[in-house]
């Protein structure tokens, strides 16, 4: 959308035209929800088993990057813990078995 | 197209409320990656209204308009309007793809009607049902999507019906593109979003998407059932435009006789919901019939694929 869609605005009022506006505005002030990751917190705290990638057998295929339902997995094969639900499709895809699903000690 | 030349982009963000191993935000994400950002959401009322999280934090980073139940058609139409006069008015540089995403309720029961009149008029949106085969959202009760002997909160002994087919009646409206799509073969529904991306007019793409929860299964294996469930034939993979339909991915490898139908008994085993079909005693009838129904379709798909061989040997067609 250009300037002159946004000028306009849909949540009008404080928001108001040609102003930059702030994530804490539009949180407070309109009804527009701001997109974020972690929307509802740190969603990692729902998981039992961690994923853990064996760089020795991975082929870089990008199957798990793919399937990841969190999009938590990264294009370098990095798993972001902080909001993995270790749901283990990422293990249960891989076709050469480098990711394990290893039982977390609680934080 | 390549899983590595998919974009990198996400629009659907991490840390949202959706269940582990959730089929709906995992089809969500590959539609958002080959839509682009320049796409439009509207949210019919399902799991995915959920999973953006509540106020004042969203887990999609596109605009998203949540409906009620019964307008998927009707909120497509609305916004493809209003996307048609704002390109003439010059406020869009490039026309935005409107995605109205359902689920199956609100597509097989409740919004049926709205879409069926937005099809008639052809207006101009992509339509997605994810259709996890029942109400999951509210706790896994029957729907019209729901397949014969499945077990849901209010079909205890399994289902005594057979499920609808709305692909197929969204074939027989003659819009331009019908699709089906399976979570276990990415670039192919990759390929079909894309695909409808560049064809104006109604589209209509159905995502089989296994729920753990609803359906009963770890939620490790959401890919693995929705693979399963092409690989023994209860879900086809297909296209269908300018009245011709094609059979793609793992469908169309068995009607070619590259790959193995399996029997259904592998897909039904992998779920809780068909647990009575097992124990405490095998429930040979229903298991046979699930098996005869899949059997006759592929018979008339695997004659119809010869036959269409055969002539073409004779009169040297050009494949098409």
């Amino acid at each position: 959308m250009n300037d002159r869609g946004r000028k306009k605005g849909f949540g009008g009022g404080p928001a108001g035209a040609g102003r930059k506006v702030t994530e804490v505005e539009i949180g407070l002030l309109t009804t527009l929800s701001v997109p974020a990751r972690g929307s509802v917190g740190k969603t990692g705290s729902w998981r039992t088993f961690v994923p853990v990638i064996d760089p020795g057998r991975c082929t870089k295929c990008l199957l798990c990057w793919v399937y990841c339902p969190e999009a938590c997995v990264s294009r370098d094969l990095i798993i972001d813990l902080d909001y993995c639900k270790g749901c283990g499709i990422c293990a249960e895809e891989c076709p050469r078995d480098a990711i394990a699903m290893v039982k977390e000690e609680k934080r | 197209m390549r899983i590595k030349d998919f974009p990198e982009e996400e629009l659907l963000l991490p840390g949202n409320a959706a269940c582990q191993g959730c089929p709906s935000s995992m089809a969500l994400r590959l539609a958002l990656k080959a839509l682009g950002r320049n796409t439009l959401l509207a949210v019919i009322a399902s799991c995915t209204s959920v999973l953006q999280s509540p106020f004042p934090a969203t887990a999609f980073d596109l605009p998203v308009l949540n409906m009620a139940f019964a307008t998927g058609g009707a909120t497509g139409s609305g916004l493809a309007a209003a996307v048609e006069r704002l390109m003439k008015k010059g406020v869009y540089r490039e026309r935005p793809t409107v995605l109205v995403w359902a689920g199956d309720g609100g597509t097989y029961d409740i919004g049926i009607q709205s879409l069926s009149g937005a099809a008639e008029r052809n207006a101009d949106f992509i339509y997605v049902c994810y259709n996890n085969e029942a109400y999951s959202n509210t706790g896994t009760q029957r729907s019209g999507a729901t397949p014969y002997a499945a077990w849901t909160t209010n079909t205890v002994k399994g289902k005594r019906e057979w499920r609808k087919d709305v692909a197929q009646i969204m074939v027989a409206h003659g819009i331009p593109y019908v699709a089906t799509a399976s979570l276990a073969y990415p670039t192919d529904l990759f390929e079909k979003f894309t695909r409808a991306k560049g064809i104006r007019g109604t589209r209509y793409i159905e995502i089989l998407a296994p729920c753990p929860p609803g359906w009963k299964f770890p939620s490790g294996h959401t890919v693995k059932v929705a693979r399963l469930a092409v690989q023994t034939g209860l879900w086809l993979l297909y296209e269908h435009r300018e009245g011709i339909t094609t059979y793609t991915a793992g469908t169309q490898r068995i009607i070619h006789g590259k790959a193995r139908r399996l029997p259904v008994e592998e897909y039904l085993k992998a779920q809780g919901r068909f647990r009575h079909l097992f124990y405490p005693e095998r429930d040979e009838e229903r298991i046979a019939e699930i098996q005869r129904r899949v059997d006759r379709v592929f018979e008339t798909l695997e004659f119809t694929h010869r036959l269409k061989q055969h002539i073409m040997d004779i009169e040297m067609l050009p494949p098409r």
